[in-house]
């Protein structure tokens, strides 16, 4: 199965402690700088929201299956150099657009604080609290709630900068130092992903849903189907699925000869089908 | 609670403050208007509805609103009013799945705000009104947090001809057994037989402890009501709600019972789909529905024959003054 969570980072220095970390390796893809191993991609997009938002946006399309995107990188702030932060909104200081996204439990990520991110399209060295700067985490939400939902995109950041070491002091030899500082939070916040994406809550189990699938692009090919029957067909599937708590027998319902007959003996199926409690 | 959004106008009332004081370690995020949270896009209800956030808001513009004809318990004014969205409890045939795109629980804290409101209403009236409340949220079961009945109650008690309703299926009682009943409260149950509170109402209190609740509000003198809705279709039907019944009545006293409210499963169409979006394994929303106007409910034959077969057996122990079908029989 192909990796589905993103690491979506600006700068090399902040990819390479992630590539080393994760032993990733170089994709061929789009000429873009794109990294992978088993479980995870990271996407480095270069500077800025506009280059985020592209990068980000082009590679969603290219791999529909990535269903979570964490936004890693260094960011100022007036919270001491090296503190973590969980981006709990982000602010595209451009637009004024916020984003909120679902966060995770507290104590999923004990050390990271709490702060707004806000995207700036320049540095800037108005430090405030409860808040940090960066250059590309509103372009990366805009390009990933495009395709996902925000308790999917994520952006954890680490102080670079502050008011007593601005960014103009800020050595870019420093940065792969800081951001090893948020691998720890990253992993818990890769499992978090992982495990809301799988536990008992969680939408119906891939193995039921590609079963599902399966049988109906099946059932497609056998007679012609427009684009309204086939989506009753896979709701019909559906119903089917979960009044009888499994799919009809591929055998008996493919001998159906057209779009309509076999939604009427599916739907025969399904009324006849007992509802206990 | 991890998570509370806090709007900037209300972060210094003191129910706010009261509220956050309960959630030392709760990250609290300043916002301006609750509704940027709440109705921003790209939101999954069903991964929000495992891990809400608390919205603590100011609720503006019209308060207190008109029920629908059918909602009302013999009252001839009637109206609901909601201190709070969304529910504690995750019940696969609740509409508010698919009303809001945020599953997250918000509480206006200005709750005079809507008492004031609710005297202005009470005042274009000589006869009594009637208030819902329950109608967004479940009117008890963040009652610990919010201390809501506390409130509403001692505000009720100064207008004696507003008379109020709460629902719920919660078991959190004890503001209300704490403090005198009053006859222009009632107290209303949502009850459902234990194999459906098993399969479709999730996380909520099994019947037998409702009906524990209710019999110790009963015993108290608090006028308490039932509310069968909604009933759903099944192949036990029968057996399922004959049962059922029997177990409600041989706990309550059904001739002391302020309202008995019956109807049958429905939702408009728009939110069905959507709440199918959301389930599409819900084996609730896969049964059999017809369409009348924007409404999805039960073959017309089908809900009539549910409605009799209820009607009937509730018709043992109760009085006709004490029914109201909120789906005509």
């Amino acid at each position: 199965m192909p990796p589905t969570t993103c690491l979506v980072t600006a700068l090399s220095s902040e990819a390479r402690p992630l590539i080393e970390h994760y032993s990733l390796s170089r994709q061929t893809w789009s000429g873009r700088q794109l990294y992978a191993n088993e479980n995870c991609l990271l996407l480095q997009t270069g500077i800025g929201k506009l280059n985020a938002a592209a990068a980000t946006g082009a590679l969603l399309q290219a791999m529909p299956d990535i269903d979570s995107i964490i936004n890693i990188g260094v960011a100022g702030g007036k919270d001491p150099k090296g503190s973590i932060v969980l981006a709990t909104t982000i602010v595209d200081a451009g637009s004024g657009k916020r984003w909120y996204p679902h966060l995770p439990p507290v104590r999923c990520l004990p050390g990271a604080l709490s702060r707004a991110v806000r995207t700036l399209d320049e540095p800037n060295m108005a430090y405030q609290a409860g808040s940090v700067f960066d250059m590309e985490a509103a372009g990366i939400f805009t390009a990933a709630t495009a395709r996902m939902d925000l308790s999917r995109v994520h952006s954890l950041k680490v102080i670079s900068d502050t008011p007593g070491q601005p960014f103009t002091e800020l050595n870019k030899k420093e940065i792969p130092g800081l951001i090893k500082l948020l691998i720890g939070s990253l992993d818990a916040l890769m499992l978090h992903l992982q495990q809301s994406n799988h536990g008992p809550h969680a939408s119906p189990t891939e193995h039921s849903t590609s079963c599902l699938n399966i049988l109906f692009d099946e059932l497609i090919q056998q007679c012609h189907h427009t684009t309204s029957d086939r989506h009753t067909l896979h709701r019909l599937l559906q119903r089917y699925q979960a009044i009888a708590g499994s799919l009809p027998d591929s055998r008996l319902v493919s001998r159906a000869a057209t779009a309509a007959s076999l939604r009427r003996q599916l739907q025969a199926e399904i009324c006849a089908k007992p509802l206990i409690y | 609670m991890d998570t509370i959004y806090i709007e900037r106008a209300v972060a210094d009332h003191e129910r706010t403050q009261r509220i956050v004081a309960r959630y030392p370690s709760a990250r609290c995020i300043p916002i301006e208007r609750f509704g940027d949270v709440f109705n921003a896009p790209a939101q999954n209800f069903r991964t929000q509805k495992q891990a809400p956030a608390l919205l603590l808001a100011q609720k503006h513009g019209r308060r207190v609103l008109p029920t629908p004809p059918a909602y009302h318990i013999g009252g001839k004014h009637n109206f609901y009013f909601s201190h709070m969205l969304n529910c504690v409890y995750d019940c696969r045939y609740c509409f508010l799945q698919g009303m809001y795109r945020s599953a997250n629980h918000v509480v206006f804290v200005n709750f005079e705000s809507f008492f004031d409101d609710i005297v202005t209403e009470c005042s274009r009236h000589t006869e009594p009104s009637w208030y819902f409340s329950g109608y967004d949220c479940d009117s008890l079961a963040l009652d610990p947090i919010t201390g809501f009945v506390d409130s509403c109650l001692d505000h009720f008690q100064t207008i004696p001809n507003a008379c109020l309703e709460l629902r719920t299926k919660s078991t959190q009682i004890r503001p209300l057994l704490k403090r005198d009943a009053m006859n222009n409260v009632v107290v209303a149950y949502s009850l459902s037989p234990e194999p459906v509170i098993a399969a479709e109402e999730h996380g909520t209190p099994s019947l037998a402890q409702r009906l524990e609740a209710l019999s110790k509000l009963q015993t108290q003198g608090w006028r308490v009501g039932l509310r069968f809705d909604p009933i759903l279709q099944a192949d036990n039907f029968e057996a399922l709600y004959g049962s059922f019944f029997q177990q409600v009545f041989d706990s309550i006293d059904m001739q002391a019972v302020h309202s008995v409210s019956l109807g049958t499963f429905r939702l408009p169409k728009s939110f069905h789909k959507r709440i199918v979006k959301l389930y599409p394994e819900a084996r609730l929303l896969a049964t059999e529905l017809e369409q009348q106007d924007n409404m999805l409910s039960y073959p017309a034959e089908v809900e009539s024959y549910m409605m009799d077969f209820c009607k009937t057996r509730l018709h043992q122990v109760i009085r006709p003054d004490q029914y109201f079908p909120t789906r005509p029989a």
